[in-house]
């Protein structure tokens, strides 16, 4: 039996998990608490907030595990940087002295920060780590499992063949070949910013239609067993790091889109052409995975597929490999991308030191948690009303139901880049003024990006069909039956819907149940609590910060709502 | 699943703060790692990149003396 604690980060994401004794106790990403968007350094107040969530000191962790090996990961940057010689001598310096000023390191350094014996820092392979953290803490004793991101050490697609306690590596795609850079690069040509744009490249491609499909497919070459090989001319990133993509890509694209350049799909040629390119791109995505897929069902011959890398977060791809790729069952974990590689680094630490293999995983509410105790001292000092609600959910729906904006946070926050009932805005579904006013005036973002939907589990089907292993994280997109949800509904008739249970989030649960209970469609729009830029609220103080920011009607806390008010 | 073992509380109070590694540990341990880095690429067969990995090395050890870089860039991760 042993404690052991996974570190992702140094680039993006950073995030620590602690697995005790085979239960995943706590998972948190940097972000949440350093308030830092997709903060990439070491999670040192990650690491600290775990240890203290379950009562452990530093020195009683058995292995620190980070998710990827800093010496292959140099290996590969000082190959690749040298075979692009002399296009790449400008990066050079600034590659190696990132890799041995700081990176060779960081095994050293969590060692350091955590007061712990060197010998008991470890190190896993990036994709497997990604492997781990989806099928490990799947409801499935065997799995196909596919690993797809931008690129770890050196590997950027991951074929494993998961089974109990193993995993086993089948087959790999190497760096610069990389289906998670090729969607990087194509969201930098959109004007958007790469690690955070590429939801609205998502979402801006239901807008357009794939008629950049073939030439596309002169950019990344598709082969039927799930190969794939990207045409490097179009690419600028083995040589620039600021602009993943090369001037050839704008002389068969067009010009590049102007970043910050406010969005006009109904009035402006351009901005459909840039949706049609969006389109192409989730168009050539989906059909390289669902290749990928195939091959891994015919691989495997297992029934279930794991995904998970950054580009397992495109929900609109994994709701079409659910649908075609042959599979019974598809899982996602909620933190797919790098902050997930955490866990799975805890994970196959614990599973080394002999640990039982986790339970699968029903809720991602794995963070700190949050009481109205917490919170009522500070809000009384900031002025805010707080109002004791008799009975929380009947209210909350209720005035959800009369068009209110409310926030909702309860118990421990998610894991994950998605508000899933613990620290969630919710509105109705129904009022597509509502999602515009979100859209405009609280979230900040552009007009075309959807809000998806919590329904309860068990009255889904008539809007969303049955829940699957994929609904409870949100990581997939259903087609909207009925014209009641136009606030939760994107333009091409689909959600990317989260099913509640009493399980998963129990407070959402409670005013979904309420909803239903008064005559009402148990379904509400949910999207994060941040404002633009921002991470999701964590907090007390982040909480109320958020509410005299922004405009929603109030926030509710256990039984407590909190409003501005009679300021 | 998930396991719950301390009490519900926005702020748990933080665990003592880890003891400090003394100086002689952590520069063992950094000598330690420049010998993974040389058995890495001696292993691999990249023997040949080792005298410049070695000078590297020492321009890495006065970077990291000196804080090191905070430099990030959009595509940066192909040379992290």
């Amino acid at each position: 039996m042993a404690a052991v604690l996974g570190v992702s980060g140094t680039y993006h994401d950073a995030a620590a998990a602690l697995v005790v004794d085979g239960v995943v106790v706590a998972a948190i990403q940097e972000e949440r608490l350093t308030r830092h968007k997709n903060d990439p350094s070491l999670p040192r107040h990650a690491m600290t907030a775990c240890l203290a969530h379950a009562g452990l000191a530093a020195g009683a962790l058995d292995r620190v595990v980070f998710y990827e090996d800093p010496l292959v990961k140099l290996e590969r940057v000082l190959t690749s940087t040298l075979g692009n010689f002399p296009r790449a001598v400008r990066q050079f310096p600034r590659a190696m002295a990132n890799q041995l000023g700081s990176k060779v390191w960081v095994l050293d350094q969590l060692a350091d920060l955590l007061g712990v014996a060197r010998d008991r820092v470890t190190c896993v392979g990036h994709h497997e780590s990604h492997a781990a953290s989806a099928f490990f803490v799947s409801p499935y004793p065997e799995a196909a499992v596919l690993t797809v991101d931008g690129v770890g050490e050196s590997v950027s697609t991951a074929l494993w063949h998961g089974r109990d306690r193993t995993l086993a590596c089948l087959g790999e795609l190497h760096y610069p070949h990389s289906l998670g850079l090729l969607y990087a690069a194509l969201t930098a040509y959109l004007g958007f910013e790469v690690n955070e744009g590429e939801y609205k490249v998502m979402g801006l491609a239901a807008y357009g239609t794939p008629r950049f499909e073939d030439e596309l497919r002169k950019v990344i070459r598709l082969d039927d067993d799930g190969g794939f090989a990207l045409d490097l001319a179009y690419f600028g990133y083995l040589a620039d790091p600021e602009l993943g993509f090369g001037p050839d890509l704008e002389r068969l694209l067009g010009p590049r889109r102007t970043a910050y350049r406010p969005w006009d799909l109904a009035g402006s040629a351009d901005d459909r052409r840039y949706a049609d390119i969006a389109a192409s791109l989730q168009r050539v995505t989906e059909d390289a995975l669902l290749a990928l897929a195939r091959t891994a069902r015919t691989r495997t011959g297992a029934d279930a597929l794991c995904l998970a890398g950054g580009v397992a977060l495109n929900a609109v791809a994994n709701a079409r490999l659910a649908r075609e790729a042959g599979f019974a069952r598809v899982f996602v974990q909620p933190a797919a991308g790098d902050a997930g590689g955490a866990l799975g680094a805890a994970i196959l630490g614990a599973l080394a030191l002999g640990d039982p293999r986790p339970a699968p995983l029903t809720t991602a509410a794995l963070g700190l948690p949050l009481t109205a105790a917490d919170a009522l001292p500070l809000a009384r000092q900031l002025g805010l009303t707080v109002t004791t609600l008799a009975d929380p959910a009947a209210e909350l729906a209720a005035r959800l139901d009369d068009g209110a904006v409310l926030g909702l946070c309860a118990g421990r926050f998610e894991w994950g880049p998605r508000a899933l009932g613990q620290r969630s805005i919710l509105a109705s579904p129904r009022d597509p003024e509502v999602r515009d006013k979100l859209n405009r005036v609280v979230k900040q973002r552009e007009p075309f990006r959807p809000f998806a939907p919590a329904v309860l589990a068990d009255a889904a089907a008539p809007w969303f069909g049955a829940p699957d292993d994929l609904t409870p994280f949100m990581t997939t997109v259903r087609p909207v039956s009925g014209p009641d949800l136009a606030a939760v509904t994107h333009v091409d008739g689909t959600a990317r819907v989260q099913t509640v249970t009493a399980t998963a989030a129990p407070a959402l649960h409670a005013v979904l149940t309420a909803l239903a209970a008064g005559g009402r469609a148990p379904v509400v729009l949910n999207t994060s609590m941040n404002g633009p830029g921002e991470p999701i609220v964590a907090r007390a103080a982040d909480v109320l910060g958020f509410l005299l920011a922004h405009p929603i009607d109030g926030v509710v806390i256990d039984d407590a709502l909190i409003t501005r008010g009679s300021r | 699943m998930t396991a719950d073992p301390a009490p519900p509380s926005e702020a748990p109070a933080p665990p003592a703060a880890p003891p400090r590694r003394g100086l002689l540990r952590r520069l063992a341990s950094r000598a330690a790692t420049v010998g993974r880095i040389v058995l890495h690429f001696t292993g691999r067969g990249r023997w040949f990149l080792l005298p410049l990995v070695i000078v590297l090395l020492l321009s890495g050890v006065l970077l990291a003396l000196t804080s090191g870089l905070s430099y990030v860039a959009p595509f940066v991760y192909t040379i992290f």
